[in-house]
């Protein structure tokens, strides 16, 4: 082996497979799409009603991952890192099939509705405690969030996971997840300033 | 519902991406029985706010088990 061989060879031989000559190459491609198909059955049949099937979305998966082979760092398990990447795809896929009949519509923040709190007047409240006082505190916190934070916070109340609020309103899921997130810990802070804790609180409120 | 949300909210240094970019990386490390580093708890924290992740990283277990079975 020449010293040019050695500093080009790769650190992994799924990788070195991945990139080798068609015959080596397609046998590589057609081992890791059984081994994907084989790990993702089970978690694919039990989401979402199972309304997709491994085979549906281990050629997305593929494409990405021969996409990507420069991110792969060596730091797990080849397949472990191609997995991690299958299933990414697979279960967004699913979400999305899910979901696509779903309207956001409905949660929509030009009507200025506000952000429904559930409340149980079954559950007994502790002497001393303002329910009112209470609501009224978190109501005036939420109209504190800014109208893109309402709307998430509504599409996450309505059930629908963050990647979904995300695609159907043009957002990325990066985005919609850190807005829901900044608003619940803002929500969270607010209380706290108000001497309200947060546990407490869920506690009193169903 | 919303009040659950509010008082789990915990500080999360990273987003989706993020948690992706370490998580192949983080369930070796679960399923080989290691203790989780420092470096790596932020995908644990990340895990317990994001559903979605979440949901992600269960399945990915299932998957790798799976394939050890």
């Amino acid at each position: 082996m020449t010293d040019t061989d050695m500093t080009d060879a790769p650190a992994d031989p799924w990788v070195g497979r991945l990139r080798g000559q068609p015959a080596v190459r397609d046998a590589a491609i057609t081992e890791l799409r059984d081994i994907l198909i084989r790990g993702l059955s089970g978690p694919m049949a039990m989401r979402y009603g199972g309304g997709l099937q491994p085979e549906d979305v281990v050629q997305d998966a593929l494409i990405k991952i021969l996409d990507s082979l420069d991110q792969f760092a060596g730091r797990c398990r080849f397949t472990t890192w191609a997995m991690t990447i299958a299933t990414r795809i697979g279960i967004s896929e699913m979400r999305r099939k899910h979901y696509q009949d779903v309207s956001i519509e409905s949660f929509q923040t030009d009507d200025n509705t506000p952000v429904e709190i559930a409340v149980d007047d079954s559950i007994d409240v502790a002497a001393g405690v303002d329910r009112t006082a209470m609501v009224r505190c978190l109501q005036s916190l939420i109209e504190g969030l800014s109208p893109k934070q309402q709307f998430a916070i509504r599409g996450q109340l309505a059930g629908l996971p963050v990647e979904i609020i995300a695609q159907k309103s043009g957002s990325n899921r990066n985005s919609v997840y850190k807005l829901v997130h900044d608003a619940r810990v803002k929500l969270k802070s607010g209380l706290e300033a108000a001497g309200l804790s947060a546990e407490d609180f869920a506690q009193t409120f169903a | 519902m919303l009040l659950g949300m509010v008082s789990t909210a915990k500080p999360d240094a990273i987003d989706c991406d993020g948690c992706l970019e370490s998580m192949a990386e983080f369930v070796e490390l679960e399923l080989t029985g290691q203790a989780i580093p420092d470096a790596m708890q932020k995908v644990q924290r990340h895990l317990d706010q994001c559903m979605c992740c979440n949901d992600e990283h269960a399945a990915l277990l299932k998957a790798l088990r799976s394939l050890e079975a």
